[in-house]
């Protein structure tokens, strides 16, 4: 029944076929196979269960409608255009967006723009003081590194618990609680070195470049937290090896105690004093760029948003 | 009845405190002579919300009765703690958390003292107390007392003179910032680049007293 459907509806309307004097009397032997093996397989299992020969043919109809259904949707799915990525249009942002785009960029950049130490003026105490040359500041490094991030997260916890009261001592006793397996680490990295940071080494627990955060109201995620920390780091580590190697050039003319100059061109360097003076001058410099920069990204802004007033 | 002895003791008393005190405000400066709290004093003279007293007034309080809870800490719990901690685990380690502790039961007692000011300053002072107490200043000076092994009145003196040395830090960066806002200076210069050089330039006066090492 179905070869005999299927072979009316193969034949073109209008046109009459000829057929080949050798050609098969039971041709339709031959549309057999536009019956899937599955259905064919349908069909015997249903006859092997004793299925009357029309409950055979209902079953086998239905199963190729189902496999014509199939086939007609998949040529459907395969015409249907990909999803492609839309094209990228300039975004339609106000100058007002994308001058503030521009100010958040500009306060997340703790490497340079914002750098906590040469542009906030966090961290001064151990850099004036004990940065003095390029191992010392390696010791403050390392101990910034494993400090900073790591007391920020745990602060940040403790305030979630506490409904973010008491927070600076929070902040410091989380320091101070961090600093126990920090102090073990390094004596262990460095030995007996780590006594010529004196007491500068215990006060960055409360050194405000590692618990400036507790001057904020607002309570940031942990996620956040980690993100901002090692921000922190990355622009703080910066600052301290700069500010250091350079004290030691000056004050020396040795770079980590490898000779580079053949005296010392300003001694004051390695003192307090020098500390001030040299940072200040830095940061004189760092300042100059970045503000350089800053105004060329904001006539930049200008320039593009020209014809945005709002 | 008062000896000639008993009254020199005292006498002796009064002069070392008196001498200590002002070691501490001038020849050895938190700010000037170590750098401690130097990032908070440059951020408070350039806050026009905070004034002076506000913040140097818990600072002094703070230092003056956290010094005696510091030797206290020194003389009597720190054998004690180290005593009782494991071999992998040195004293040092503990320090900050020991000495921020005599900090914050000082920061206690300040709060309540801090009662008997007028309702305005009082509000405004305990407003700043938590910051003024976590800050390097007051545990570098508890730091620096146990380091030199300080008694009881040297540590009182020590703590007394950081803090009024502090509130003269502040009081003449205030004043130097002032001058420095002048359009003479070049931008670049304008703001924590000047006053950090206006602070070495103080720091280095300093040196005319001590010479230029300090204890750590």
């Amino acid at each position: 029944m179905q070869n005999e459907q299927n072979r009316k509806s193969s034949k073109p309307a209008g046109r009459p076929v000829r057929k080949k004097k050798n050609q098969p009397e039971q041709s339709q032997t031959v549309i057999i196979p536009q019956i899937s093996p599955e259905v064919l397989e349908r069909a015997r299992c249903a006859a092997a269960e004793g299925k009357t020969p029309q409950q055979i043919d209902q079953e086998a109809a239905q199963a190729a409608a189902e496999q014509a259904a199939q086939t007609q949707a998949a040529p459907a799915e395969a015409v249907r255009p990909a999803p492609q990525p839309k094209p990228s249009r300039p975004a339609r942002k106000t100058r007002a967006e994308a001058e503030a785009e521009l100010a958040q960029n500009i306060h997340d950049d703790h490497l340079w723009l914002n750098n906590p130490v040469m542009v906030r003026g966090l961290g001064l105490a151990p850099i004036v003081a004990m940065a003095s040359d390029g191992d010392r500041a390696l010791m403050l490094c390392v101990l910034s590194i494993l400090l900073l991030t790591a007391t920020r997260m745990l602060a940040v916890a403790i305030c979630h618990i506490t409904g973010n009261r008491f927070r600076p001592v929070v902040y410091a006793y989380s320091a101070a609680l961090i600093y126990i397996p920090v102090y073990i680490l390094m004596y262990n990295i460095f030995g007996n070195n780590l006594s010529i940071m004196g007491i500068y080494l215990p006060m960055m627990v409360v050194e405000p470049v590692i618990i400036k955060r507790m001057e904020a109201t607002e309570l940031e995620s942990i996620g956040e937290a980690f993100r901002r920390g090692i921000n922190n780091t990355v622009g703080l580590c910066v600052a301290i090896m700069l500010v250091g190697v350079l004290r030691e050039l000056l004050a020396y003319g040795t770079v980590f105690e490898n000779p580079v100059l053949s005296v010392g061109l300003l001694p004051l360097a390695a003192q307090p004093a020098g500390g001030f003076l040299l940072l200040g001058l830095i940061a004189a410099g760092w300042t100059a760029v970045g503000n350089a920069y800053v105004h060329y990204k904001q006539e930049e802004v200008r320039h593009l948003y020209a014809d945005r007033k709002h | 009845m008062l000896t000639a002895s008993t009254d020199l003791t005292v006498f002796q008393g009064v002069a070392q405190f008196i001498s200590y005190a002002i070691l501490a405000i001038f020849a050895e400066n938190v700010v000037f002579s170590r750098a401690m709290g130097v990032s908070r004093l440059i951020k408070l003279v350039g806050d026009p919300d905070v004034r002076t007293w506000q913040y140097c007034t818990p600072v002094i309080l703070v230092q003056l009765l956290s010094a005696p809870l510091g030797w206290a800490c020194m003389v009597y719990v720190s054998p004690v703690v180290r005593d009782a901690l494991p071999e992998w685990l040195p004293l040092a380690a503990l320090r900050p958390i020991l000495y921020l502790t005599c900090a914050v039961i000082a920061m206690g007692v300040v709060w309540l003292l801090l009662a008997f000011l007028p309702a305005a300053h009082r509000a405004a002072c305990r407003e700043q107390l938590p910051l003024a107490t976590c800050t390097c200043s007051v545990l570098g000076t508890l730091l620096l007392c146990a380091n030199q092994n300080y008694d009881l009145l040297q540590s009182t003196a020590f703590g007394f003179g950081s803090g009024v040395g502090y509130l003269f830090a502040v009081l003449v960066v205030d004043e130097g910032r002032r001058r420095l806002g002048s359009k003479d200076v070049p931008a670049i210069f304008r703001g924590l680049p000047s006053s950090l050089i206006y602070i070495g330039i103080l720091s280095l006066a300093i040196y005319g007293l001590v010479g230029h090492g300090v204890a750590r």
